[in-house]
């Protein structure tokens, strides 16, 4: 399922479609416009809720950087959000080595090793660098001999959706229908003008998310339920 | 926000006396038996191909004779045609190039009699075979005359020249004999031995006639900045004009018409009346027509009226736009009026139009021409304007108020029958915030098949189709949901299209007082 697809079930469901109305093609239709800006917002903030989450395992990804003579600073892949799991490392397969995080940061790092900006060999570590982009630094810097190593590193990428082609990262319609249950719930408070305070009480909104979370759970679920009496 | 329909038409008026069933502005929508929906103009059709000499179309004349046998002659430039309502052009006359030829039918001996309204072409006569100049009578003298009418068995002749121009005398014809004229007779004070004699009269404030029309079985004329008259008497012995409204007179050379049973003539301002409500009411403003579409006519100094008796439709062609008056409408309290205008090159820029028997059929419509030799008929059936030209079609709505002010939104539906697949813009301009916002509907027409399959499938209880042959989507009703951005206490709601085919927009309501 794509965006526009998510979006085309919410009008469904919430029967915006009905009569004789299509189905939308693309995000310029003007027919509904408020109720897509509502749709586009529902869907956006739901799925944001799971990225912060990350339950969503279509965050899960890996890229390469190579290193450059010379060069300390490397920008990440576009859609980075953040490394993937416990001390994140940057891996040299061609020389089976590491590549570590310096712990304390560049914060750190200089006070340690005050012409870490151009001392140059072998890196064996990585620090973030602060910038407007998400870019690490390498320590040592690479020299002539380490310049083409190549390092791959496993990060959560961005999953959240803008164009109405982009996939929406569920692994099955079931899903991603779950997901559009919870977006529908939230598009009619915002349409109706129902405070969104209410949303988690609301019992069609918390079944949906609650299918939706047991059907990404990577283990079964609890079988039955039954009160508890301490 | 209440529901939106379309029973009544243009209204310029302040918008609090507008009903919220008319529009503020608009153009080339379709009014005729009072009902709710919004349906555009009827394309108009050309007619055949261009005249021989493109010259620009003056004149269209129709004779049809006692036995129903039907010419036409078509006045372009200097070269009059008589045309077979397709390609054939034959040409009958020459005459001068500035004339606006127009033509009267003498049924008794089945011919017309042919004025000219800037009296440059002799009086003539057309009987189906040859155009001729025809037999007044006079000695020594040619005959022109801007108007003709039939009335009491005698041809009338209105503001004529014979020899000096005396543009505020009336002939009449000897009794059933349209070509004898006497211009030393005058009426009433001349020596009639039986009455039937021909003689002339003159206005009684001696200025220009310019405009003449029948009212039930009384003759009106209408004189330059002067007033209506209306002829009494019954023979030469007791004819005369009497004042008939002292108010105000005709503007222009063919602003005055019967349109059945009554009378519309358009004054000095642009104020379109008409004579039933000026007998009842004298000259007050509010007995005018066109009090609804004043901004539309304060400037207009005169326009060609036709009367469209099949569709009961009244039209004034002015200034590259036709003014419809839908006489359906009148006293409904609603404005019957629609303004059509056309994006097409001919641009209404009109010197004949007239109401006549198609010339290769039977039925009637409004004919006019343009400047570069075609001739073209309202309320066509073709595809566009001539058939090759979108036709945009708009409304505005007066200011509707929003029910729901804790929301300040709408959501609403659009119901309508499926005619064909047009894209209608809905333009909501929002009070309070000032901005406008746009919805683009696309209306749906029927299938290619136009059939439809019960339940889907293909077949339904083992025949090929539910009872034979299923039904057809042509014009059933269907609907579209739409949502405006945007956010107010209230709303202007303007409807517009631009295609070459017919939608039929049933009404506009509020979704969320259905579906809450």
């Amino acid at each position: 399922m794509d965006y526009l697809g998510a979006v085309n079930r919410i009008f469904r469901v919430t029967r915006i479609i009905r009569g004789g109305d299509d189905a939308l093609t693309d995000f310029d239709e003007t027919q509904h416009a408020a109720d897509l800006e509502l749709a586009k917002i529902a869907v956006e903030d739901e799925l944001g809720d799971l990225i912060s989450d990350r339950l969503i395992p279509y965050e899960k990804t890996s890229a390469n950087l190579t290193s450059v003579s010379g060069t300390r600073v490397y920008t990440l892949a576009s859609d980075f959000i953040r490394f993937y799991g416990d001390n994140p490392f940057l891996y040299d397969a061609d020389n089976n080595v590491a590549v570590v995080r310096y712990r304390g940061g560049e914060d750190r790092l200089k006070h340690d090793i005050l012409d870490y900006k151009t001392q140059a060999g072998d890196p064996s570590w990585w620090y973030p660098v602060e910038s407007s982009t998400k870019q690490i630094g390498l320590y040592q810097v690479p020299d002539d001999n380490n310049a083409g190593k190549v390092y791959s590193y496993d990060y959560e990428k961005d999953v959240s959706v803008s164009a109405y082609t982009d996939t929406m990262p569920f692994h099955t319609d079931t899903e991603a229908n779950a997901f559009v249950g919870m977006a529908a719930r939230r598009f009619q408070f915002m349409r109706d003008g129902v405070d969104l305070l209410g949303l988690p009480g609301d019992l069609l909104y918390g079944n949906a998310k609650a299918r939706l979370v047991a059907l990404m759970r990577q283990v079964n679920p609890a079988t039955r339920y039954s009160n508890r009496y301490a | 926000m209440p529901e939106l329909t379309f029973e009544g038409g243009l209204n310029e008026q302040d918008d609090t006396v507008v009903d919220a069933r008319e529009c503020t502005e608009g153009y080339n929508f379709l009014l005729g038996e009072i009902n709710s929906h919004f349906r555009p103009r009827l394309p108009f059709d050309q007619k055949g191909t261009s005249v021989p000499n493109s010259g620009a179309i003056r004149s269209i004349i129709q004779l049809i004779e006692t036995d129903e046998s039907e010419t036409t002659i078509i006045q372009a430039d200097d070269t009059v045609y008589n045309w077979d309502g397709l390609e054939t052009y034959t040409s009958v006359a020459t005459v001068d190039s500035t004339s606006l030829l127009r033509g009267t039918t003498w049924s008794l001996d089945n011919y017309s009699v042919i004025t000219d309204l800037n009296k440059a072409t002799v009086l003539s006569k057309w009987d189906g075979l040859a155009f001729t100049t025809m037999a007044t009578g006079l000695t020594s003298v040619s005959l022109y005359a801007k108007y003709s009418v039939v009335h009491l068995g005698r041809v009338w002749l209105f503001n004529v020249k014979a020899g000096s121009d005396t543009p505020h005398m009336v002939l009449a014809s000897a009794l059933e004999d349209p070509e004898s004229y006497d211009i030393a007779a005058r009426a009433t004070e001349s020596s009639f031995s039986t009455g039937d004699e021909a003689f002339y009269i003159l206005t009684p404030n001696l200025k220009p006639i310019n405009g003449v029309a029948k009212f039930y079985e009384t003759l009106i004329i209408s004189t330059e900045d002067g007033l209506l008259y209306k002829l009494t008497g019954s023979d030469a012995l007791d004819f005369q004009f009497i004042p008939f409204y002292p108010g105000s007179a005709a503007v222009g050379n063919e602003s005055m018409a019967n349109i059945g049973n009554d009378v519309v003539f358009m004054r000095r301002g642009g104020v379109i009346e008409s004579l039933g409500a000026t007998d009842r009411f004298g000259d007050v403003s509010t007995d005018d027509l066109s009090i609804y579409i004043r901004n539309t006519t304060e400037e207009l100094t005169g326009g060609i009226f036709v009367y469209d008796q099949t569709r009961q439709r009244v039209y004034c062609f002015t200034n590259n736009r036709v003014l419809a008056l839908n006489k359906n409408m009148m006293g409904t309290g609603l404005s019957p009026w629609s303004v059509y205008r056309t994006n097409h090159t001919s641009d209404f820029n009109v010197l004949a139009a007239t109401y006549i028997r198609d010339p290769d059929g039977t039925d009637y419509h409004v004919y006019f021409g343009d400047d570069a030799g075609n001739i073209y008929h309202l309320d066509g059936s073709g595809n566009g304007d001539a058939g090759t030209t979108d036709v945009p079609v708009y409304r505005r709505s007066k200011e509707i108020p929003i029910l729901d002010s804790s929301l300040q939104s709408v959501t609403g539906r659009l119901y309508y029958k499926r005619v064909a697949d047009v894209s209608v813009t809905m333009t909501f301009e929002w009070t309070d915030d000032y901005s406008r916002t746009t919805n683009t509907i696309p209306l749906a027409g029927p299938p290619t098949s136009d059939n439809a399959a019960y339940w889907g499938g293909e077949s339904y209880w083992s025949g090929a189709f539910y009872w034979n042959a299923g039904f057809e989507f042509t014009k059933r009703i269907s609907s579209k949901g739409f949502s405006p951005v945007g956010i107010g206490p209230s709303i202007y709601i303007e409807l517009y299209a631009e295609t070459d085919q017919q939608f039929d927009i049933l009404r506009v309501t509020d979704e969320q007082e259905t579906t809450r």
